[in-house]
């Protein structure tokens, strides 16, 4: 009982050093708000890498793979890309046979040459010889903010670069959002899975939801967490090892003549 | 079971002493053993709630596609299968059961050292399950992030996971104090003469415990309420969207959950310390390594939780510190098979239930533990983590393990317990129907899982088909085993009188009557010699 007071007590310290609340609260602002089933407008254009003007509905007529990322991003985007391309090595899935892929970048100053640039950085052995089935986009902000939108995708300015998520979009045929896979790497087995379930038009809930946000590294603030499980450890071992040198030196005839008293 | 009147003429346990009647005399009752079966009772109603559940997933996973439940109701049902197996089942167990029921007997003393406080503990295990039961029953989603609460999805889910979590802080609770009275019995209450080598091995396996749910517990406690504070402060602990660390939840938590798979066996190799010698009326071998082992696993359990993370990005030099500190914790588990095994050669062995459980634990931990090995060197862990070989592991360790030890020590002491016995012969059909259902469910998930089965998934590629079918067989045969074993142990309340010492046991628990007198021993007992001296 005295222990559990003791805790408590450290706890609610702990809970109000804290000055609850301060937290700047970006969580809201970028994410994914998932849309599982709902269509994307496919009367959007952007433009290909090759520059020229086409619709979405021209582009999607089998399983597709949608990302967003931003060409300068100095983060998560290229490790996505390349997580991309590295499942479209690994699954047994076809390229351009069972499904493609779309890139679409998310920042509105992005051109269609460094979309080609960009383009041919990621290409390997299976995605090379069928790279006109992963179609880089870009785009007006009014078309990029109707399709993020559509998608769920949230993003945020912060100085030159944007906070956002990771996460790769699958699409039915008809344009159906029907799956979404979040982290850098992605497993054949999930892509596999979610190409079918995408080609028959079924929706499935996310099971892995690993987010990972591009976010500025705040050290201050990971120092401040440390610091605090470091304290609880200490005083976790500090109590546990009162306990055993009690148990080890104080003289037990004492306490067992008290026990018997109270027990009377 | 308080109306039952036994024909000792000593009055036991289970007779009424104070002015409270019924369920009354029960429910305020300090004294351990009324205590241990309460925590019997409760433990029994989770487990068979737990059993439905993942019987509930087997059937889900029988064929290919959506059959029985959606995908988000399969991520609540193993979700809440997970709580309540590991944290209302397996982790008070044996020591809240056995523990609180023997540990006092078989180091002769009358009770634990503060009995309200232990009473106190059960309330709380109580309220934990019932605000558990609540984060299921109450409006929005019942809580999907997995038993692991893994951040930062455990921040962000839109499912009751604050009460779900709030559950298993309070149940952490009930789990420290239990702790902290046991290790103050064990030092403080010893009948005279009984020297710490002199103290039978269930108790030096419970004693090892209670020091992990007093370091290791408050660890976890302080992590759910931290992810409290996420969700509902929005302060930046594990969400990096606030500048939080994700990898930081996964090492508090396994700092916590990984002593914790101890918590969950030490007890279990415990029980069966005690049985084999009963029933091969031999000296157990290699009394000294075995106690010392229990507290070599408790300490060196400490340092290998980084080892459930190899995937989740870790410095080397972390990953083969992690790596081999988890190949050393598997010595001092092998000393106590080994002992087992060396005891019972050239012994007079006893073929009863209680034994048989025994060598069925032995086989199922080994599997448990050598794929143990696999998953804890860092190359193989990579192919097969959070595959179905994890989860199958996990289940031999745990179910095979701690499971099959339950099962063991509940047949074992049934008769000093109750007073009665059993039918011997359903008890056998049921074990066998347990152990080969049991195999079938979890043998065939090793291998999906090799060939790249994900775990936590609610459907499948069809090449995984076959697996999950017969996995969903020996689901069946394990239910029905189950469901007879515990039908025996219910009827075998009016079975026979058992005797006060029908094994032919050494240690103190077999030298009162059956059931034991409310205060255990009619005079204190001095001990003279070791407990396991049958030669």
């Amino acid at each position: 009982m005295k222990k559990k007071n003791i805790t408590a007590f450290f706890i609610l310290t702990i809970l109000l050093s804290f000055r609850i609340g301060i937290a700047q609260n970006t969580g809201s602002e970028v994410g994914v708000d998932e849309h599982l089933g709902t269509p994307i407008p496919l009367e959007l254009t952007f433009q290909n890498e090759k520059n020229e003007k086409v619709s979405l509905k021209q582009i999607i007529n089998k399983p597709t793979v949608l990302t967003f990322v931003y060409f300068d991003c100095p983060g998560l985007c290229s490790p996505l890309l390349d997580g991309v391309s590295d499942v479209i090595e690994k699954t047994d899935m076809e390229l351009g046979k069972d499904y493609q892929v779309l890139t679409i970048s998310f920042n509105f100053n992005d051109t269609p040459e460094r979309a080609a640039l960009k383009k041919k950085n990621f290409l390997r052995t299976r995605s090379k010889s069928h790279a006109k089935d992963w179609i880089y986009l870009t785009g007006d902000s009014l078309s990029i903010y109707t399709i993020c939108n559509a998608a769920g995708f949230k993003f945020k300015k912060v100085g030159l670069d944007y906070i956002h998520p990771a996460v790769i979009t699958i699409l039915s045929p008809e344009g159906k959002i029907t799956r979404y896979l979040y982290g850098t790497h992605f497993l054949p087995f999930d892509l596999k899975m979610a190409i079918i379930e995408a080609q028959k038009g079924l929706e499935r809930p996310t099971i892995n939801r690993v987010l990972e946000f591009c976010f500025n590294f705040d050290p201050q603030g990971k120092k401040y967490v440390l610091d605090i499980t470091r304290i609880i450890g200490i005083i976790i071992l500090f109590f546990a090892t009162v306990l055993l040198i009690i148990l080890l030196f104080k003289s037990r005839n004492k306490s067992k003549t008290k026990k018997i008293q109270s027990t009377e | 079971m308080s109306s039952e009147k036994t024909k000792i003429n000593i009055p036991s346990y289970l007779d009424n002493h104070g002015k409270r009647k019924g369920l009354m005399a029960w429910i305020t009752s300090t004294d351990h053993k009324r205590i241990a079966i309460l925590y019997l009772c409760s433990i029994s109603f989770f487990f068979i709630l737990g059993v439905l559940l993942g019987e509930l997933m087997r059937a889900e996973l029988n064929r290919l596609g959506q059959q029985l439940i959606s995908a988000q109701t399969y991520n609540a049902v193993f979700t809440v299968h997970g709580i309540i197996m590991i944290f209302l089942v397996v982790i008070p167990g044996l020591s809240a059961v056995f523990g609180n029921f023997f540990l006092p007997i078989l180091i002769g003393a009358k009770d634990v050292a503060f009995p309200k406080l232990n009473l106190l503990s059960w309330y709380l295990y109580v309220l934990g399950a019932c605000i558990a039961f609540y984060s299921l029953a109450a409006g929005g989603k019942p809580p999907d992030t997995g038993w692991s609460f893994y951040a930062p999805y455990s921040t962000q889910s839109g499912s009751n996971v604050i009460s779900a979590v709030t559950a298993a802080f309070i149940l952490g609770f009930s789990s420290i104090l239990t702790g902290l009275n046991f290790i103050v019995t064990v030092h403080r209450m010893r009948a005279p003469g009984m020297t710490w080598f002199r103290m039978p091995l269930f108790p030096w396996a419970i004693y090892s415990t209670a020091w992990i749910q007093v370091l290791a517990t408050p660890i976890i406690g302080i992590t759910l309420l931290m992810l409290i504070a996420e969700r509902l402060f929005s302060i930046g602990f594990f969400n990096p969207a606030l500048g939080g660390d994700p990898i930081l939840y996964q090492h508090l938590f396994w700092i916590y959950s990984h002593p914790a798979v101890y918590v969950m066996i030490l007890p279990a190799m415990g029980v069966i310390t005690e049985i084999i010698p009963t029933f091969c009326q031999r000296r157990i071998f290699g009394y000294k390594a075995i106690a010392l082992s229990s507290l070599a696993i408790a300490f060196v359990g400490y340092f290998v939780w980084g080892h459930h993370m190899f995937t989740s990005g870790m410095s080397n030099t972390a990953q083969w510190f992690f790596s081999f500190l988890t190949f050393v914790v598997a010595v001092p588990s092998a000393i106590k098979v080994f002992n087992w095994v060396a005891t019972m050669y050239k012994g007079s062995i006893d073929l009863k239930p209680p034994f048989l459980y025994s060598v069925a634990f032995i086989f199922l931990f080994m599997i448990g533990g050598l794929t143990g090995l696999i998953l804890g060197s860092i190359a193989t862990d990579m192919q097969v983590h959070d595959t179905a070989f994890v989860v199958a592991h996990f289940h031999y360790i745990i179910f095979g393990g701690m499971g099959f030890a339950f099962f063991a020590a509940i047949h074992y002491w049934y008769p000093k317990m109750f007073g009665h016995m059993y039918n011997f012969k359903v008890a056998n059909i049921a074990l066998g129907l347990i152990f080969i259902g049991f195999n079938l469910l979890y043998f065939p998930q090793f291998i999906i899982g090799i060939q790249g089965m994900p775990r936590r998934y609610f459907d499948y590629l069809p090449q995984f088909q076959w697996g999950h079918q017969l996995s969903t067989i020996g689901g069946i045969l394990l239910g029905i085993g189950i469901f007879i074993m515990i039908f025996n142990l219910f009827k075998g309340r009016k079975g026979p009188i058992a005797p006060a010492n029908p094994w032919n046991g050494n240690t103190l628990e077999w030298q009162i009557s059956s059931p034991p007198p409310e205060e255990n021993f009619e005079e204190v007992p001095e001990i003279k010699s070791s407990p396991y001296n049958y030669d």
